[in-house]
């Protein structure tokens, strides 16, 4: 909402600077985000009058004007534009003058003719947009007056950024009320007194749909002087107020709606056939609308129609049929009341947003259209001359069908504010806001909100009102004993503290991804399958959620890259998205934690060769993550659409599948130009929180007996099994199992590996003896040959 | 007899100090002091002397072993030192060659915010919550008192799924509904995490995170409110701080208030700058979430996360956040 300084002061005579009257209405709840002023400086800019123009000797579409501007000499311009016309009276930039775009005049030359000055257009002066040529100012334009002074300038511009619920402030009626308050003063209203009737022109109204129109007023307005032009004042106050002209009869209806909030329509009456209905729209219905588009009108959308069809969306846009014109003498001027639910989403589905729409949708005062429609009828008279008919005026369902009377209680004022407000402030206050307040009891009013304010229903809407006039910062601040012992965050704030911690500690970088990925690659990822889809992704590149974190790693991978990174570790936490008919809305929201390894292995250093990645490290840093967890972690090979078929492994803790790791399969090899892919992983986060907690054991005194084996097996034999088969055995004092050799070649079998295996006893309560520790190892020996088909190795 | 000693004792002595590492001074002492050594072997020929000479020569003895002894003693210090400075020297290294290992990486700051809220909320005796971020469009909106068409909903452009039947959540507050849904006051969390708008442009991410926190208990009211944004704001940023409430609208608050922090105190300029919204839940709200209004009260704030971690750290293009650029991110190491 804009708000021009001069037409609000118009409304209140508020003694304030413009900069009080902005910091009151920000702190009122009627945020001001600009004060600027309302037009650039027009230093030197006189209004001129053009004398005689003359054809420029050597410019075919040049002429030389002879220019009046008051006092000295006529000075001489030469000038291009078409309108330049003997007679007309035009913004005269003199010598000196700076324009708004920075354009500095200078007595010039040009093509051979002396120039002192420059005929301007309003955009040249950047006070509109509206060119067609010259500014023509009214005939009665005091010639040699300065251009700001006849503009009443300077004056300033508020931007007002209003919430929904203010809709009684979308006008000048509404703004300079809240300014009022501050330091109580009357409104300046304008004259709604009812216009003399002295047609009989009328037209009938009906209103087929009374709950969404509490009430409709037609006046005609006949012999209207055709194209008249509104005045300079008008147009002025639409321009500072951001609202473009059209012509005389739509202008006064912005202007009304602008100074009291009343959206008005202007048909043109010799266009519209038959009476006016107020009804939904029929099967099959269009409309073309003033902005030319031509719409398919839905059953549950409110028209106003004649009787050859809609002629109007209503609350929200005219039709071009019966739209006013240059040639429109007859104007039928609506003012309604539509209900917000009547115009309820009309807009998203026309995709149309107009000023009447803002204000029917945030409610507009059901006691204003005939005030507004006597306003109007005068302004248009007034301008364009016309004689004016009776009003029709038919009544839909009131908007509010109860009683609207809120009690309040002066302790309840209490109870939410944390201190007492004076009960003759908290009357002074309503009643300056519109509202009747009744006493029933000591601190207990009955309180009735104005016509204006759709957004009172509540007791607490009445402390708000309290709150925000009575200033929130004159309000305490302090808690009174509310007891706020500190609390645990919660079991998942710890486990989310240690894997951040361990992967930070092993290199990674935390990245945050969309949720949102791009399509192509996620199936490519994933393999078909259902997903959630968007309805409206900002972009194709976003429009499923993802079903794995790697669709947003593996971009932020190739982003670094490509800016010459030759180590990415990087890793996300978040959501991801499984269609899963047993969750909540259908939709599995897995917590996962996800990761990224590509490049060198360690930091480059003097001392040894840098190695890239491998399969082991990533699965090192998933054991890392999973080193606090208590439970069974396993990796099985398994095939997963995005990894290499020989590089990648389901991780299992306690047999249940909690993730997946591997290097990207080589279908991806087009994501990046360097030769080797990276390795990933992704975890269900709820696995990697602590279940067991910690159980201490006691620490056994004993000595400790290292036993190595080297064993013959398969190639094809995973060495976890070989462990499995040992821990089977469940052999006493055996403590751990290290795998610290694999060796293929020279002197085995082809298709057979050497594993070497440590294994360490220790006794809780008595030293080993070699003999027991030789038992026991040649039972190891005897089920790996049996079970593995292992044999030790030379043997 | 005693020219002799004085000769052995001059070529000794200078035999000792010429010794010119520890294998070479012993051999020195081997040499005079040892079984077969001169010195020693001056003492064991004593009895060939007569008897009148024999005291005096065996003092003079006596005295130049222990006097060589001494010497030695002297010396082997000497060359130890200069073995031991030697070898340190050998096993000195350049210190300031670059250390062995993997550098950490870094969280996001996003994430580093987040925590930093949470760990302070956590102080205040909020517990952490999470929800889902496909939402419906019940807990998103309609228990938070915006209806259907209501026109804040243009305020939050929604991303919807399937058909509309679903959408991503527009804010964290339907965490406050579920919270409230399955337990009575005195309710007292935080909700963190992602939120989705569809609309994207500089200063605009169709992602991006926030923290709502909620208090219902009986007898908690603004002022208390204000009290704790107060204190929270403080801690967080470190400083002391000038807020202004402002009086401002959300559906599912009243009254409510955004609240702007002088830009001074954080060094980011002059002016008023917003931070976050907040106010007293509303009575409908309560309601719908089957909460006794009549007995409990209760506050409820949201906070972009961006928007602290921008003026926490300088940040100052929204973008930079979830580029993931490796040099962006190890600044918050």
């Amino acid at each position: 909402m804009q708000v021009s300084e001069q037409w609000l002061r118009e409304w209140v005579a508020s003694r304030a600077d413009i900069d009080t009257i902005a910091e009151r209405l920000t702190m009122a709840g009627l945020e001001v985000d600009s004060v600027e002023a309302a037009a650039p400086s027009l230093d030197r800019v006189v209004i001129g009058r053009i004398e005689d123009t003359a054809p420029h000797p050597e410019a075919d579409r040049l002429r030389v004007c002879t220019v009046a501007v008051g006092g000295a000499e006529p000075l001489s311009i030469v000038c291009g534009a078409a309108n330049a016309q003997t007679g007309a009276r035009v913004p005269v930039a003199r010598v000196g003058a700076v324009l708004a775009g920075g354009v500095a005049i200078e007595a010039t030359t040009i093509r051979g003719v002396a120039s002192s000055g420059m005929l301007c257009s309003a955009s040249e002066l950047g006070l509109g947009t509206d060119d067609d040529g010259l500014w023509q100012l009214p005939d009665d334009a005091p010639v040699g007056t300065p251009l700001a002074d006849y503009l009443q300038l300077p004056d300033h511009v508020l931007e007002i950024d209003l919430t929904p619920n203010r809709g009684d402030c979308l006008s000048m009626r509404g703004i300079a009320r809240e300014v009022a308050i501050d330091e109580d003063l009357p409104l300046g209203e304008p004259d709604v007194t009812p216009c003399a009737v002295v047609s009989t022109v009328r037209r009938d109204v009906g209103i087929d749909a009374p709950e969404r129109c509490a009430g409709y007023a037609a006046r005609c307005i006949t012999s209207v002087g055709a194209d008249a032009a509104t005045p300079l004042w008008m147009a002025e106050r639409l321009r500072r107020a951001g609202v473009r002209r059209i012509n005389l009869p739509v202008d006064v209806g912005n202007y009304v709606m602008l100074e009291l909030g009343q959206p008005m329509h202007a048909f043109d009456g010799d266009r519209l056939v038959g009476a006016i209905r107020v009804r939904l729209a029929a099967p099959g219905e269009r409309i073309e609308t003033l902005d030319g588009e031509t719409v398919a009108l839905a059953d549950d959308t409110l028209v106003i129609a004649d009787d050859e069809g809609p002629v109007a969306i209503a609350g929200v846009i005219g039709g071009q049929r019966t739209a006013v014109d240059a040639t429109t003498t007859h104007v039928v001027f609506e003012s309604a009341c539509f209900t917000p639910s009547a115009v309820a989403g009309q807009g998203r589905r026309y995709k149309i947003h107009t000023d009447a729409l803002h204000r029917f949708e945030r409610g507009v005062d059901p006691a204003l259209r005939r005030p507004a429609l006597e306003r109007a009828s005068a302004l248009l008279i007034a301008h364009g001359g016309g004689e004016v008919g009776p009003v029709t005026h038919v009544s839909g369902e009131p908007v509010w069908p109860q009683s609207r009377e809120i009690a309040l209680e002066g302790a309840h004022v209490e109870r939410l504010l944390g201190q007492p407000v004076a009960a003759v402030e908290i009357e002074r206050i309503l009643g300056a806001l519109g509202m009747v307040v009744e006493t029933t009891d000591e601190d207990r009013w009955h309180v009735v909100p104005p016509s204006w304010r759709y957004d009172i229903e509540l007791e607490a809407d009445l402390i708000e009102e309290v709150a925000r006039i009575y200033g929130y910062e004159r309000l305490q601040s302090g808690t009174q004993g509310v007891d706020l012992p500190p609390a645990d965050a919660g079991a998942a704030v710890d486990d989310e503290a240690r894997w951040h911690e361990t992967l930070r500690q092993r290199g990674y970088s935390e990245a945050i991804t969309y949720s949102f990925v791009e399509p192509g690659l996620h199936r490519a990822l994933m393999g078909e399958g259902a997903v959630v889809a968007l309805d409206n992704p900002i972009s194709e590149q976003y429009a499923e959620m993802r079903r794995t974190l790697w669709a947003g790693l593996l971009p932020s991978w190739q982003h670094n890259v490509r800016r010459q990174h030759t180590d990415v570790r990087l890793y996300e936490a978040g959501l991801r998205f499984e269609p899963d008919t047993a969750a909540e809305h259908g939709i599995a929201q897995i917590s996962t934690l996800a990761g990224l390894i590509w490049g060198q292995a360690e930091n480059t250093h003097w001392d040894r060769p840098s190695r890239a990645v491998d399969f082991f490290d990533i699965k090192g840093d998933v054991e890392a993550l999973f080193a606090g967890v208590s439970g069974r972690l396993r990796f099985d090979a398994a095939s997963h659409p995005a990894l290499h078929p020989g590089r990648s492994a389901r991780i299992r803790l306690d047999g249940e599948a909690v993730g997946w790791l591997g290097q990207l399969a080589p279908e991806f090899k087009k994501l990046s130009k360097k030769s080797d892919l990276p390795y990933l992983f992704e975890v269900d986060s709820h696995a990697l929180s602590d279940r067991g907690g910690i159980r201490f054991e006691s620490l056994s005194e004993q000595p400790r007996i290292r036993r190595d084996l080297a064993v013959v097996v398969a190639e094809e034999r995973p060495v976890a099994e070989l462990i499995d088969v040992i821990e089977d055995l469940d052999p006493p004092a055996l403590q751990s199992i290290d795998v610290f050799d694999v060796f293929r070649g020279e002197g085995l079998e082809r298709g057979f590996k050497s594993v070497a295996l440590g294994l360490i006893f220790q006794d809780k309560a008595s030293t080993l003896t070699d003999s027991s520790v030789d038992t026991t190892i040649s039972a190891v020996v005897e089920a790996l040959g049996r079970r593995c088909g292992a044999h030790i190795r030379g043997e | 007899m005693t020219t002799d000693l004085d000769r052995l004792r001059s070529e000794a002595l200078a035999a000792i100090a010429d010794a010119g590492d520890l294998q070479a001074l012993e051999a020195q002492r081997v040499a005079l002091l040892g079984k077969k050594g001169s010195v020693t072997r001056r003492l064991k020929t004593l009895g060939d002397l007569p008897a009148d000479e024999r005291r005096a020569a065996g003092g003079a003895i006596n005295a130049l072993k222990q006097e060589l002894g001494e010497a030695i003693t002297a010396r082997r210090e000497v060359l130890e030192a200069e073995a031991r400075a030697q070898r340190l020297a050998q096993e000195r290294v350049d210190v300031t060659l670059p250390g062995r290992g993997r550098r950490p990486g870094a969280m996001h700051p996003i994430t580093l915010t987040r925590r930093r809220i949470e760990s302070l909320f956590a102080r205040r005796g909020f517990e952490v919550v999470t929800g889902p971020e496909v939402e419906d469009d019940y807990h998103n909106f309609e228990a938070l008192n915006v209806p259907p068409d209501h026109p804040a909903r243009a305020m939050q452009d929604t991303f919807y799924v399937d058909g509309a039947r679903l959408l991503l959540r527009t804010h964290t507050s339907p965490v406050q509904i579920r919270t409230m849904e399955a337990r009575q006051p005195p309710i007292r969390i935080i909700a963190p995490g992602r939120v989705y708008r569809c609309d994207s442009d500089r200063t605009h991410s169709p992602m991006f995170h926030q923290v709502e926190a909620l208090y219902v208990a009986e007898a908690v009211n603004f002022a208390d409110l204000r009290a704790e944004l107060q204190s929270f704001l403080e801690a967080f940023f470190e400083t002391e701080l000038k807020l202004r409430f402002r009086p401002s609208y959300f559906p599912f608050t009243e009254p409510s208030a955004e609240v702007d922090i002088d830009g001074r105190a954080l060094g980011t300029g002059s002016g008023w700058m917003e931070v976050l919204g907040c106010g007293m839940v509303h009575p409908r709200v309560l309601e719908a979430a089957g909460i006794d209004g009549a007995r409990y009260t209760g506050y409820a704030l949201g906070m972009g996360i961006e928007r602290l971690a921008m003026l926490r750290y300088g940040v100052t293009d929204l973008r930079q956040f979830y580029d993931n650029d490796l040099r962006f991110l190890a600044q918050f190491a």
